[in-house]
């Protein structure tokens, strides 16, 4: 069963930016993209573990600051630059706090 | 037998649509064309795109001069068609040459409908209806000023969309209660009304105008009751009347237009009419769908090949302002009992869709803030087939975006029109990409003339031609990015007349909404320099290490490269340098090719500690903008200096440190053309000489190696400074992101460059000047302001959870969503 881990409070990551969250070996890149929607994704680029955290985002995908391939944050794959999926972490907002599941 | 001959009265879409059509079925004809206009025939309708800068003139021209030698046509241009002996079968032109014909063919068109207004005849009053029109507009939007526009029609809209983008301020005056009156309801008026005014826009509804004012020029408007408006330019696009004089003169059946049966045959059996001038069963169009079908009809007549008539079109329009989709087709008012009304409207989103049925049969729909429906819906219109049962799902059922309209275009039926201008098909248009190996939109256009019309159905021909031949699509790149479609000069214009300051306004009102890696960090720069640093700066639309102000590496850490002006240190700075390398544990400090110093390998959370111990400035290392001046040791020490390059190239540093170009700046200073810090091969370079210097401009010894042009030779430090200055402004301005120098001063051409910088008038270049001191003045450190105060608290720092048992406490008792 997956455990949900506090991460912070909404508001904390601005609109359209991403953040790494790191929780003992794992690390994830978590975005806000605007009006309360949140994903998050492991922080390493299929490509060659670029940190997603620090990518562009526009729309529901985010652009590797490496070499620019592009992910998409719904289904973790990459969408274009190459082929390839990085792990999606499933994200809750309750009370104006951000939390994200990870496997024990 | 000899040839019949033919004379055609006007050059314009209609006439010049049916001759192609006639000389397809029949060769034979001896053509004669009567242009008033003294231009090649070319697609009105794009008059909206050259007035809005989207498009050239050169590029709207439908047929070559080509064209009419390999058809043996013998086109007058230049010459206006006076009068008509019907009984004798001659034409009289302006020039008092008499034409015989054997059929003649009235293409005249229309000419703009013009109220009784006083002062109608002052200079600066304008018409929009063809190209000399477009060429006065543009010539005069030039002075900048207060437009006005007289008439909230589609023809007014785009008139006034064009000078606001041509850089004036714009006010559209309108006689009834709502914009687009014949095409839309109260409600899609009021739609439409919205997103006209947030694009800057001033709409005012029930006004009347009834004198222009001033002397021999106008300035101003009054309006009945008295209210004045002052102006500068006034546009009249109060509608069109049907050019009927010359049909008068040879005596033809005229109404409100040249009366014309199914087959398009006039009183007079020797003459036919199509196009504006003409009047159907009752009714004159004023949209080039009809013109073409009528076209169809009247080139089989002609030619003998008589066949179905033509019984009139379904009137649909759309309106061609990017940004602003509005598409009205069939009936748009409920009239009777019989008339049922299915309306979606979301004044948070703008969109307005509205559908009219009269015995199930869907008859009208009015579309605004989305029209990616509107080819389907205007199908289902023309066929007047019952809808069925579930008709609101006409409205739903698709869940396609704006975007996603290209994409979607496959699953549509092959009959469906794609091109409603033209009349052609999807599976007309995959036909000729396999038939024919097309591989590009020109292509497609130029084989089945599809998107030659109005042009919106452009989307979804790429959209065609992309999912038949897919990678191979040979594109024509002029824009910026897809997620903004537009000319890259032109969006500058629009952020500025649109008062536009933040990238995420921009792609919202003119993108996609969501851009992309290329296109955010690119508008970001576009804002910044167009706003001189008084934009809204979005980090989010910024590369990382434009948020961080350090170089991302291969591993996710950083490098910092502090500033060293003219490539000069000093004993303090270096033990710094070496201080800090030691704390931070960098893994390697390295002497980079720009004579300062890289310290590689620093975590993102260091970087503020770091910039603040080591207490210098940035050396904007990691972004587009002005990196550094190398210099030589010069007359300080150099037995060969001829010009002090230490203190030149730290000034010309100074001068332009922290400010952000469409690409990188690197420059170079040197004391003689023995060019020890290699100015020849930089950005900007300053090569000094015995009295004087050499300023070279373009250099590059990158990815292309380039020997730098000169700009200018001059005798003193100042003029070199400034030459330098007026350069780096002028690229700033004109230089499309991400342009090097070296492709800018090809692209654009030194002598251009010279003209606008060193050779232009003292209030050009001190213009140039006081927008690049302006743009200084906003300049920062950002390692000073950030090491203090981040942009936001949380950009340096990672989320670091807590251990197990802390975790379990921090569930949520009853997590909502999901
Ligand atoms: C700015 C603008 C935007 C438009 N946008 C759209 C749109 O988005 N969609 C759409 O469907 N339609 C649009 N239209 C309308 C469309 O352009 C016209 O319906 C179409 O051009 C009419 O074609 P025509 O051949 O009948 O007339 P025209 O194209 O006007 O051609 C008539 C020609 O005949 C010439 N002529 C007239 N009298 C004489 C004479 N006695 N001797 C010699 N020559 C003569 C005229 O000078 C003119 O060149 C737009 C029009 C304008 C002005
Ligand atoms: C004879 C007089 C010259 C003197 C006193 C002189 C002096 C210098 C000095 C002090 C340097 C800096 C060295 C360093 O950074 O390690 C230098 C570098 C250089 N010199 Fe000269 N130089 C002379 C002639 C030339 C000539 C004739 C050329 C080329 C034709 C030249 C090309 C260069 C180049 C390419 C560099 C390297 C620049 C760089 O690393 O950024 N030098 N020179
Ligand atoms: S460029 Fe000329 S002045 Fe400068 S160091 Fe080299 S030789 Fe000396
Ligand atoms: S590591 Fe992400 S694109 Fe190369």
């Amino acid at each position: 069963m997956p455990t949900w881990r506090l991460v912070t409070e909404c508001g904390t990551i601005p609109v359209r930016e991403g953040r790494r969250v790191i929780c003992g070996k794992e690390e994830v890149a978590l975005f806000n993209l605007g009006a309360d929607a949140y994903l998050a994704v492991e922080n390493r680029c299929p490509h060659r573990q670029g940190p997603l955290a620090d990518g562009i985002v526009a729309g529901t995908s985010v652009y590797c600051p490496l070499h620019s391939w592009r992910i998409n944050l719904e289904t973790g794959c990459a969408i274009s630059g190459g082929e390839g999926c990085v792990k999606r972490y499933p994200v809750k907002i309750a009370d104006g706090k951000i939390y994200l599941a990870f496997d024990d | 037998m000899d040839a019949t001959r033919l004379v055609v009265v006007g050059n314009g879409m209609a006439g010049m649509s049916c001759l192609d059509r006639i000389l397809q079925y029949q060769p034979g004809f001896a053509v004669t064309v009567l242009s008033e206009e003294p231009h090649c025939n070319y697609n009105r309708i794009l008059l909206s795109s050259v007035l809005a800068g989207e498009k050239t003139l050169e590029e709207i021209y439908i047929n070559t001069p080509e064209w009419y030698d390999q058809n043996r046509i013998d086109l007058r241009l230049g010459v206006k068609a006076v009068d008509v002996d019907a009984a004798g079968r001659t034409v009289t032109a302006a020039t008092g040459e008499t034409i015989p014909y054997d059929k003649l063919l009235l293409a005249t068109g229309s000419v703009p409908f013009i109220p009784p207004i006083e002062g109608i005849n002052l200079d600066g009053v304008f018409v929009f209806r063809n190209l000399a029109d477009v060429q006065a507009l543009l010539e005069r939007c030039r002075q900048r000023g207060h437009a006005v526009v007289i008439g909230g029609g589609l023809l007014g809209l785009e008139a006034a969309r064009g000078l606001l983008n041509q850089g004036m301020k714009v006010t559209v005056v309108h006689l009834t209660d709502r914009l687009m009156d014949v095409q839309l309801d109260v409600a899609g008026g009021a739609f439409l009304q919205r997103t006209i005014e947030r694009l800057g826009i001033d709409v005012r509804l029930n006004h009347k105008t009834t004198k222009l004012l001033g002397d021999r020029r106008v300035d101003g408007v009054m309006f009945e009751g008295g209210s004045i408006l002052p102006c500068d330019l006034v546009v009249i696009a109060c509608g069109i009347r049907p050019s009927v004089e010359l049909a008068r003169r040879a005596g033809l059946q005229i109404n409100r237009g040249i009366v014309v049966n199914d087959h398009l045959e006039t009183s007079d059996p020797n003459i036919f009419a199509v196009g504006e001038c003409v009047e159907h069963r009752g009714k004159v169009y004023g949209l080039v769908a009809p013109l073409y079908d009528q076209g169809k009809v009247l080139a089989a007549t002609i030619t003998g090949h008589k066949g179905p008539g033509y019984e009139g079109s379904t009137l649909a329009a759309k309106l061609k302002i990017i940004g602003v989709d509005v598409f009205s087709a069939g009936e748009v008012q409920v009239t009777g009992p019989e008339c049922e009304v299915a309306a979606y409207q979301d004044e948070g989103t703008g969109v307005y869709q509205k559908l009219v049925f009269r015995r199930n049969r869907l008859v009208g729909t009015i579309l605004v803030g989305d029209v990616g429906r509107a080819n389907r819906l205007l199908e289902l219109i023309r066929r007047q087939e019952p809808v069925g049962e579930q008709r609101y799902r006409l409205l739903f059922d698709t869940a396609e975006a704006k975007l996603g309209a290209a994409e979607d275009v496959m699953s549509r039926a092959d009959e469906e029109m794609i091109c409603g201008c033209v009349g052609v098909t999807k599976g007309r248009i995959i036909e000729a990409i396999r038939g024919q190996g097309l591989k590009s939109l020109a292509g497609v256009k130029t084989c089945t003339k599809a998107s030659t019309g109005c042009g919106t159905c452009t989307q979804l021909v790429e959209g065609i031609l992309r999912a038949v031949v897919g990678d191979q699509v040979e594109e024509k790149k002029n824009h910026l990015c897809a997620c903004v479609p537009f000319p890259k000069a032109q969006l500058r214009t629009m952020i500025q007349t649109q008062r536009l300051k933040s990238v995420q306004d921009i792609l919202d009102i003119y993108g996609n909404g969501a851009g992309c890696g290329f296109c955010k960090p690119a508008l970001s720069f576009l804002v910044d320099e167009v706003w001189l640093g008084e934009h809204h700066e979005d980090r989010s639309a910024r590369f990382i290490n434009d948020r961080v102000h350090a170089n991302i590496q291969n591993d996710g850490t950083f490098s910092v490269v502090p500033r060293m002006p003219g490539g000069v240190t000093s004993a303090e700075q270096l033990r710094k340098i070496a201080d800090a390398a030691d704390k931070y544990q960098v893994r390697m400090v390295k002497v980079t090719g720009s004579q300062r110093l890289d310290l590689l390998g620093v975590k993102k959370e260091d970087l503020p500690k770091i910039w603040a111990d080591l207490g210098m400035r940035s050396g904007h290392a990691y972004t587009k903008a002005v990196r550094m001046v190398k210099s030589c040791v010069g007359t300080d020490f150099c037995r060969y200096g001829t010009q002090n390059s230490i203190t030149t190239g730290i000034k010309l540093e100074e001068l332009l440190e922290g400010l952000y170009t469409p690409a990188k700046v690197k420059m170079g200073v040197v004391g003689c053309p023995r060019n020890c810090a290699e100015a020849t091969v930089k950005d900007i370079g300053l090569v000094g000489f015995e009295g004087g210097w050499q300023v070279v401009i373009g250099g590059a010894a990158g990815k292309r190696v380039r020997a730098a042009d000169i700009l200018a030779t001059v005798p003193t430090t100042e003029e070199a400074l400034e030459a330098a200055l007026l350069f780096f402004q002028y690229y700033r301005e004109r230089g499309e992101y991400p342009e090097r120098t070296y492709d800018f001063v090809e692209r654009v051409g030194l002598e251009t460059i010279r003209r606008e910088t060193v050779l232009a008038s003292p209030e050009k270049k001190q213009a140039l000047l006081d927008r690049l001191a302006k743009a200084k003045t906003k300049t920062v450190n950002p390692w000073d302001t950030e090491s203090k105060q981040p942009v936001h608290p949380m950009q340096f720092t990672d989320f670091v959870l807590p251990k197990d048992a802390e975790a379990l406490r921090n569930q949520p008792a009853a997590p909502a969503g999901g």
